[in-house]
């Protein structure tokens, strides 16, 4: 399948690649439908491409690799609604605010995506623990010089 | 909007499968039982407004900034 996405020109993905959520994010209507690509794993960044709207595109980060004492409590039955639970399978990422001075780059914590990569369902779920929605990260990613080039 | 008035005990349902309870009354505040299909996502509206707000915002992230990151 092909799209015409603002970020990345003309990609090409699988059908098996489609995450399927059940309701679209809070927020953003009209899609339900995305893609994660993950050209800039390097950085740990990631990017939730909808499928259905070519122009809506997120920025996510690995927070697990960053901060490995982030513990993300949800309610156990919004993952099951995923589809059955393989610790494996569950991959987490977290929404990034990039506002014009990167350094202040925030990100969700309180919120996070949760995929099961098994059944490619996905949802934003609200952790039931005390995490920031507005979690400035950006000097926990160690970029040279202060960021840029 | 649709106004109910419920008593402390009673319910309302909605599209077949959400039960909404009224637990209890207490001067001004009402404690809610919500028994739902586990997939249908409950939460508080201040929280569910701030998530939104992110959201929204983090649609504005600009790619050549991440990749300004590079290196």
């Amino acid at each position: 399948m092909n799209l015409n996405t603002k970020n990345f020109g003309e990609i090409t993905f699988s059908e098996e690649e489609i995450i399927t959520f059940s309701t679209p994010l809070s927020g953003l209507p009209n899609s339900t439908r995305f893609i994660i690509i993950s050209k800039d794993v390097d950085l740990l960044f990631y990017w939730l491409q909808s499928v259905d709207e070519p122009n809506l595109c997120l920025c996510m980060l690995d927070v697990f690799k960053i901060m490995p004492e982030y513990n993300p409590e949800v309610a156990e039955n919004q993952v099951m609604a995923l589809g059955e639970v393989n610790f494996d399978d569950i991959k987490t990422y977290n929404i990034v605010v990039i506002p014009k001075d990167v350094k202040n780059m925030t990100v969700n914590l309180l919120a996070p995506i949760v995929v099961n990569s098994k059944t490619n369902k996905g949802a934003q779920l609200i952790t039931k623990n005390d995490n920031e929605l507005s979690f400035k990260i950006f000097d926990k990613l160690n970029f040279k010089e202060g960021g840029t080039k | 909007m649709l106004a109910l008035t419920r008593k402390k005990g009673e319910s309302i349902i909605i599209n077949d499968d959400i039960e909404i309870v009224i637990l209890g009354v207490s001067k001004d505040q009402v404690k809610l039982g919500i028994v739902a299909p586990k997939e249908i996502p409950v939460h508080r509206k201040e929280i569910y407004d701030l998530i939104q707000s992110e959201n929204e915002q983090a649609l504005n992230v600009d790619i050549d900034i991440i990749n300004s990151l590079k290196k």
